[in-house]
């Protein structure tokens, strides 16, 4: 016992001393190791001449003989990353110099000679690893948007006989940088992914997510908090085991949605400032920015942010969220966005009022003013022995009254029901909230149609009877999206009047010389019932969904001018 | 149309070559304002509903103006070569079914005709009267939607330019300002055959004389 011991602290000096030992000379030599990173720069000399490219006695041959002559013959010199990912474009017009105005490439510098040719002069240092440097001649059809060309190129091969020269520079591997800029010129889409796909992304309902302020080494850890917000169990896990997709209406209309995440590099978080958009401009920047990646325009975007001052932020079509973020923050902040039909939040935790009044009188979806039953927008979920305003009290936990307490104030807003998802509770939405919820997605978000054709004509020429007898409608329906249904038929409806005779049927002929003259438009229509969803709805809506043609008219006829 | 008038013109100058042997040569400008009236078209029984809504195309008079070169052939029998122009007017039609109304244009149309006048002294007027024939010629125009006040649209079918021969027979009666001016008047009823439609114009205008051996003599 006594031997073992003396052993083990012998050894456990020795192992201290080497320890003591290495950190001594890690400290030394550290000089060196900065030093090393501080002026990592290489110098590379190509010169173009008579159609060559020269690089270190390499000779590469441009094919095209018209290369100088071409007053588009511009060259490109493009950065990209170990992935091949394009990183950076210069467009080098005239002889002078290279600089480039990124400060995350404020280490590329060079210089243009043109004397017998062109000789260019590069300068690089990037702490990536390892960077490959193309040279490009500038092809006639290049767009002048930076964004554009940016996206266009990565997906695009260039053609070989515009690619001169590849030449692979390692610089500084291994080595993580530190965050060197935030300008939206900047960000570079890696790449993009479609982890959950219900099917084809025109007929679904696409929520994208995307990094603020991330760098590439730092994707993993978007990825996992993407996985955090949809299948992690949130504060109170440890009772309730439910997740974002466990949560009603979400788990009934699962097979809705499709999500996406693009790993985006550097997109900064006041991007729309930078491009000084609002609302649905801003929206179709973003639609364009991501379209090589996503070709149907996303419907929710949430922006994953490492730091915000909230836990989320959500507008009409957009949601940030903390990284640290749980799903029922994204699930309310969906009930809150377009997706969920815009519902008021109804949290109760602020009394900013001492006037004893609220000063914005809404009474709407799930948040009222108002205690009288007839002017409380969700009364049709009022039970006639409810009082109001409902007590909070153990005999009303299920009931839907109006319970004191909503859109932030303490008093004066009367919400539903006393524990709902937009009132901070976990995952429940109160029997209104619910309601308003799934008919915006019934009505919205479902697109069951996958085609509809007619032999109406698309533009606005009326219809003659005499040429065009019998108007014929046909639709296909997505069976992905049908299979949602526990039951589900096809109707029709003229000028919103339902035709009857139709019902059930997928395509229609009506003859024209029955239908009045004038304006029509003919909607086929589901009525059906979403498998789960019994009892959600109480109001009335006459239809889920609706696919509308093109408006149509009719002519009263022909009249033949003469004399 | 081309043919129409290279063979009036070869008419015509046939016919002052004849002229030529008469005793007294004569020659007269004539230009004229008038009004065309044009009987009703179809019927409002022809009705149809989404087919034929504006079945009746009411009675109206257009403006018209015309000219023409009168020469003499015989002492009292002079000919003439006659042109007049109708111009459109806004039409407005009903439907019988709904009373709706669409207003369009009436189409333009030219009449070419050669008449001879039989010259007569009536009431110590100077009276003629003449018969004619001649084409009527339509102008083309394209196809087009028109909207009717209720909002409905209706089809307007492209038009060809045709042509139809007509019959005239005018009579009017010839007021001497000057020895080279008169004023005249005249009333004329055509008869277009093809489209068995019939019209009544009067008229008012200046005769201007430019050859008048008779006169010279005296």
């Amino acid at each position: 016992m006594f031997i073992t011991n003396t052993t083990f602290k012998r050894g456990y000096f020795v192992k201290t001393k080497l320890f003591f030992s290495f950190i001594i000379l890690l400290f030394l030599f550290t000089p060196f190791i900065s030093a090393n990173q501080r002026h990592s720069y290489k110098q590379y000399f190509f010169q173009y001449q008579n159609g060559e490219i020269l690089y270190k006695g390499v000779k590469y041959t441009d094919n095209s003989d018209n290369f100088l002559n071409n007053d588009n013959g511009k060259f490109i010199l493009k950065f990209f990353d170990c992935n091949m990912i394009h990183l950076k474009t210069i467009t080098i017009d005239e002889p002078g110099v290279i600089q480039s105005d990124r400060r995350s490439f404020n280490q590329i510098k060079g210089s243009i000679i043109k004397k017998n040719g062109y000789t260019f002069s590069i300068t690089i240092s990037r702490k990536f690893d390892p960077v490959y440097v193309k040279f490009f001649r500038k092809a006639d059809n290049c767009d002048t948007n930076y964004y554009q060309q940016k996206t266009t190129i990565i997906n695009q091969q260039p053609e070989k006989d515009k690619l001169l020269f590849i030449n692979q520079v390692k610089l500084n591997p291994n080595k993580k940088h530190k965050k060197l800029f935030s300008s939206i010129n900047d960000a570079i889409i890696l790449s993009h992914s479609k982890f959950i796909d219900n099917g084809p992304d025109k007929r679904r309902t696409d929520i994208v997510f995307i990094p603020i302020d991330y760098y590439d080494y730092e994707m993993d850890s978007f990825h996992k908090t993407i996985h955090n917000i949809l299948y992690n169990v949130c504060w109170g896990g440890w009772t309730d085991k439910r997740t974002f997709f466990d949560a009603s209406p979400i788990k009934e209309f699962k097979k809705l949605f499709n999500f996406h995440y693009l790993d985006i590099i550097n997109f900064p978080l006041d991007w729309n400032k930078q491009i000084n958009c609002t609302g649905d401009d801003c929206k179709e920047w973003l639609d364009n920015y991501v379209k090589n990646y996503i070709n149907t325009p996303p419907d929710i975007y949430v922006f994953i942010t490492k730091s915000y001052p909230w836990s989320s932020l959500t507008s009409f079509w957009y949601i940030i969220l903390r990284k640290d973020a749980c799903g029922n923050t994204l699930l309310r902040a969906l009930a809150r966005s377009i997706l969920g039909g815009r519902l008021y939040n109804e949290f109760d935790a602020e009394d900013n009022y001492a006037d004893g009044k609220a000063l914005n009188k809404i009474s709407d979806k799930n948040i009222t003013i108002y205690t009288e039953r007839e002017k409380i927008p969700w009364k049709h979920w009022i039970s006639s022995t409810t009082p109001l305003p409902t007590p909070n009290n153990v005999h009303f936990k299920n009931s839907v009254g109006a319970f004191e307490g909503g859109y932030d104030y303490k008093y004066y807003y009367y919400r539903p029901q006393e524990k709902c998802v937009l009132h901070g509770d976990l995952w429940d939405f109160c029997k209104v909230c619910r309601e308003h919820f799934t008919i915006t997605l019934l009505k919205h978000w479902i697109h069951p149609f996958i085609s509809a054709t007619t032999n109406t004509p698309t533009s606005d020429t009326p219809i003659n009877s005499e040429d065009t007898p019998i108007l014929r409608f046909s639709v296909t329906i997505d069976a992905g999206l049908l299979a949602m249904f526990e039951s589900a038929e096809i109707v029709w409806f003229m000028d919103d009047r339902k035709m009857n005779n139709y019902d059930g049927k997928s395509s229609i002929e009506i003859i024209t010389s029955d239908i009045k003259a004038g304006k029509h438009i003919v909607k086929a229509a589901i009525i059906g019932q979403v498998r789960g969803t019994e009892g959600f709805i109480r109001k009335y809506i006459d239809t889920n969904f609706y696919y509308s043609f093109n408006e149509f008219e009719i002519s009263k006829g022909r009249y033949r001018r003469d004399r | 149309m081309k043919n129409l008038i290279r063979l009036t013109l070869i008419f015509f100058f046939i016919s002052v070559f004849l002229s030529a042997e008469t005793d007294n040569p004569f020659l007269s400008l004539n230009f004229n304002l008038g009004f065309s009236f044009i009987g009703q078209r179809g019927n409002n029984s022809e009705y149809i509903s989404s087919v034929n809504p504006f079945p009746l195309t009411p009675s109206h008079s257009v403006t018209s103006v015309g000219g023409n070169i009168n020469l003499r052939l015989r002492k009292k029998l002079i000919l003439g070569l006659n042109m007049e122009y109708s111009m459109n007017k806004k039409l407005s039609l009903i439907d019988p079914s709904d009373q709706d109304e669409l207003v369009v244009d009436s189409i333009d149309f030219y009449n070419f005709f050669i008449d001879l006048k039989y010259m007569f002294s009536l009431f110590n007027l100077n009276s003629f009267i003449s018969f004619g024939a001649g084409n009527n010629i339509t102008k083309g125009c394209d196809e087009t939607w028109a909207t009717t006040k209720k909002g409905y649209k209706i089809f307007l079918p492209e038009i060809d330019s045709r042509t139809s021969p007509i019959m005239v027979i005018t009579a009017g009666i010839i007021f001497p300002l000057s020895d080279t001016l008169n004023i005249f008047t005249d009333a004329s009823s055509y008869y277009l055959i093809n489209e068995k439609i019939s019209m009544f114009r009067i008229s008012l205008g200046l005769s201007f004389t430019i050859i008048d051996d008779a006169r010279e003599q005296k």
